[in-house]
């Protein structure tokens, strides 16, 4: 646990230098020039807009950092030979990719936390109302990070980093995709495409689960079941993809 | 007991595809290091000493053979607690000040803040890079990176020290300063194992010697023996006054004759018919100028094992 | 020893955790049913916003709106809301690609089948016009609207013109613009399009099948003049003419029209009636429409 904890403090410290939250003075101009600028453009809609555009530039720049922070972690290390002495210390494998992973969502909670805060002070000093399905979504948010991190640790620790950026993104696009390709499918009656899309359906995450941006911009509450159900979905499949990441690391030469 | 045995090890990489053939660059490797030995891991580029050094320290997985570091299987990862490893032209986390550097392998090699604050320091200052504390790696020139690699490798002071060809990349008052500083680990009593193509360096500090060819162990001894053992000596006789070729004894037994004027130059293969050569030679009247012995170096032996291999 | 038990363990691990999985996305399917889909489109940006959005890959994002929204068209009937909420994907997928020729047909159409919105669907088609002008099936798609919902044949008959005279309409197209026109009692537009399409046509057969039709619209032209001079004969002396000539003794007609096939106009005095001898039904459109 020792030697997970500094590993996941180095990597921590290596994003920080990395200037990867740099990111949040993008997201900081776009969500003030989002307020004010739609806000004019679009009388009695500005807090839909500005809850549309703050959410979706959570989503995305938080989707983003955790597809390439986590991709370069790894493979970086592998590249770089720093991995060598590093696992020529008292640590073993499974520790270290553990340690990277914790490093790795600290920094993505970290910045989502500092995303959200902007924003509900952007809602805040824009005279709307602060809605607790705000808090929901991003609480979503947070699981489908730590699902897209974990998966593209799972890749980095087998291929290479554009290889992982490929197929990671893949997955994110699959992900978001397979709900409604199982129904088309269905509706189809071709009991070829009905299966592999239900196969798609159950191994890909199913990553639209963790999409409630759209009702949560206009205030509309999700039961708490769903929220626990779905938070639950994504921590199991993060946790799979670790076990799979952690085996394979297990058996890699370097 | 040793502080590293190696039983019997081979390596064979799995190919990627199945049509791609798999290729074995370990054959049944077998060294051991005592407790206290400076030991040289000789071999030409391409050999298998990085190989050997990573399946040692966990970073692959030997197919077949077994290795024991310090009494203890090397699989075991808390037996690294006690090894210090600088790869290859290593390269570190650039990010880092030399301080941070050391401080995160001094933790990660499970050591106490408090005694990393006196550590880190003296550390420094043994490789030369007290200047340097505050600055991050990045800025670091590549002997100095080596200076810190080094560094690394002894934070948690460990009991028995791996360095992938230490001396590389490094000017003569670097090599020198690396030299010093291996020579006073074992003062300490530590185990050095070290790999190198460069055969000065063994010469001059190694106890031991292994030498390892196309993946294959080729000879293994202490310094003495292998030296006087494995290289016949030759001798050089320089004779003023004489035709060497027409003296039936020396064209007999020298391996080459030079004639220059009256001036003769023989290599003979040993010291054994020295004496009868000599004899042969003032029988003929000729006058003894000089008498060369030439001992055998390790750059010999190397040349000569490794080529056997080709 | 240790080793081995960590292998032996990745195995039962690994599939517990799948079955988990495939229990929690059963247990969650409930939420995933279409009209959560219809909620999502709901909150739909204005097209314009996604059209900036989607970076280029404008056809792309257009598709995988469209996808979802025929999840939605798939169902037998939706109910009005519902309807909105397609018509608003539906016209943010055509403003993020306009050229998207089929979301106009298929929403146009599900406009009008899977809910009563005839003035949406109008819209959408409208704009695919304006958008694509040479898909004949646009127009003629809201004509048929046109036609079936609003009972505006006039209009109706106008798109079917405009689609007939687009390239790779079918020849019907014509006929059935014709036909619309005599439904909204306009027999001289019906007439005239015949006439043009008799001119354009070099097919024999074709001219031959078109100058019957002409006839007979050029006599049902006659038959409703005098069906409205009758009714204005009526109107002013308070009885039926006793026969034709009467209307031109009246100076309501200057003169009896031929009947253009040959034949002549029968006329029946007790019921003020006209019908022609060559022909034995007259031209109307016999179409079911809604609500009738």
């Amino acid at each position: 646990m020792h030697s997970l904890l500094v590993v996941a403090q180095n990597t921590f410290r290596e994003t920080l230098r990395d200037k990867i939250l740099y990111n949040l003075v993008f997201f900081a101009l776009l969500l003030i020039g989002a307020s004010v600028l739609l806000g004019t453009l679009t009388i009695g809609e500005q807090a839909r807009v500005v809850n549309d555009v703050g959410l979706a530039a959570i989503n995305l720049v938080g989707v983003i950092i955790a597809i390439f922070v986590g991709i370069g972690l790894v493979t970086k290390e592998i590249d770089r030979r720093t991995i060598y002495t590093i696992l020529a210390r008292p640590i073993t494998r499974t520790q270290f990719v553990m340690g990277k992973y914790c490093g790795l969502i600290f920094i993505g909670g970290l910045n989502i936390s500092i995303m959200f805060s902007m924003f509900l002070v952007t809602v805040w000093l824009s005279g709307s109302t602060i809605q607790g399905s705000l808090f929901q979504a991003v609480e979503l948010m947070l699981v489908e990070v730590l699902v897209m991190t974990a998966i593209a640790m799972f890749f980095s620790t087998f291929s290479s980093p554009t290889l992982s950026a490929i197929m990671t993104l893949g997955f994110y696009v699959i992900g978001h995709l397979t709900g409604d390709l199982k129904r088309i499918a269905e509706k189809s009656k071709d009991p070829i495409a009905e299966g592999i899309t239900t196969a798609l359906y159950y191994i890909c995450p199913n990553l639209e689960l963790f999409n409630i941006k759209g009702q949560a911009a206009s205030g509309i509450v999700v039961s708490v079941d769903y929220q626990l159900a779905t938070t639950f979905y994504g921590l199991l499949y993060a946790a799979l993809l670790l076990v799979a990441a952690c085996r394979i690391f297990e058996r890699r030469d370097f | 007991m040793d502080a590293i045995v190696i039983d019997k090890l081979s390596k064979t990489h799995r190919p990627a595809w199945p049509w791609q053939q798999a290729v074995t660059t370990l054959h049944e490797v077998s060294l051991s290091v005592g407790y206290g030995e400076i030991f040289g891991f000789l071999g030409p580029n391409g050999a298998g000493k990085t190989t050997t050094m990573k399946i040692v320290l966990g970073l692959m997985r030997a197919t077949t053979g077994t290795v024991e570091l310090l009494g203890r299987p090397a699989l075991d990862v808390d037996v690294h607690k006690s090894i210090g490893y600088l790869p290859e032209s290593p390269y570190f986390y650039d990010y880092l000040t030399a301080e941070e550097f050391l401080w995160f392998y001094g933790r990660l090699g499970q050591v106490n803040p408090s005694d990393l604050q006196q550590r880190i320091p003296t550390l420094l200052a043994q490789v030369g890079l007290t200047e340097a504390r505050y600055r991050p790696l990045r800025k670091f020139s590549k002997g100095m990176l080596q200076r810190i690699g080094l560094a690394q490798a002894l934070i948690h002071d460990p009991q028995l020290v791996m360095l992938d060809e230490p001396m590389s990349g490094l000017d003569p008052v670097g090599r020198k300063d690396v030299r010093d500083i291996i020579l006073g680990l074992r003062d300490q009593g530590k185990t050095i194992f070290f790999s190198t193509h460069i055969i000065s360096d063994v010469e001059m500090i190694c106890d031991r010697v292994g030498i390892l060819a196309k993946g294959r162990m080729v000879t293994v001894g202490s310094m003495d023996e292998l030296v006087n053992r494995n290289v016949a000596q030759s001798v050089e006789v320089i004779c003023e006054g004489i035709d060497g070729e027409s003296i039936p004894l020396v064209k007999e037994v020298a391996m080459r004759v030079l004639q220059r004027g009256n001036r003769c130059w023989m290599a003979l293969p040993g010291q054994q018919r020295l004496e009868e050569v000599l004899a042969a030679v003032r029988q003929a009247g000729g006058r003894l100028v000089s008498i060369i012995p030439h001992k055998g170096s390790l750059e010999e032996i190397f040349l000569e094992r490794t080529s056997q291999r080709t | 020893m240790k080793s081995f038990r960590k292998h032996m363990a990745f195995w039962p691990l690994s599939l517990l955790i799948f079955g988990m999985l495939l229990g929690l996305q059963v247990y969650l399917k409930p939420w995933q049913q279409s009209e959560k889909k219809l909620e999502q489109m709901r909150y739909l940006p204005n097209g314009e916003y996604l059209r900036v959005a989607s970076l280029g890959y404008r056809e792309l994002l257009a598709d995988m709106l469209w996808i979802q929204a025929i999840q939605v068209m798939g169902e037998r009937k939706i109910s009005d809301s519902s309807g909105q909420w397609l018509f608003r994907a539906l016209d943010s997928i055509t403003t993020i690609d306009p050229h998207f020729v089929r979301a106009y047909e298929a929403g146009g159409l599900a406009l009008t089948t899977l809910v009563v919105l005839p003035e949406e669907s109008n819209q959408l088609l409208k704009k695919g016009i304006l958008n694509n002008p040479t898909e004949w099936k646009l127009p003629f798609l809201l004509g048929i609207n046109y036609y079936y919902e609003l009972y505006d044949d006039a209009t109706a008959a106008r798109y079917m013109v405009h689609a007939s005279q687009i390239n790779g309409a079918p020849a019907m197209l014509g006929t059935l613009a014709a036909n619309l026109f005599l439904s909204a009692r306009s027999p001289q537009q019906a007439a005239d399009i015949l006439a043009a399409m008799y001119r354009n046509t070099t097919d024999e057969s074709a001219k031959k099948l078109l100058e019957v039709r002409l006839r007979l619209v050029l006599t049902e032209r006659d038959l409703q003049s005098l069906e409205q001079v009758i009714a204005q004969y009526q109107k002013q002396t308070g009885h039926f003419p006793a026969s034709l000539d009467d209307l031109v003794g009246s100076h309501l007609l200057t003169s009896l029209p031929d009947e253009p096939s040959g034949g002549r106009y029968i006329y029946e005095a007790r019921t003020g009636a006209v019908s022609s001898s060559t022909m034995t039904e007259r031209l109307t459109l016999t179409g079911r429409r809604r609500g009738k």
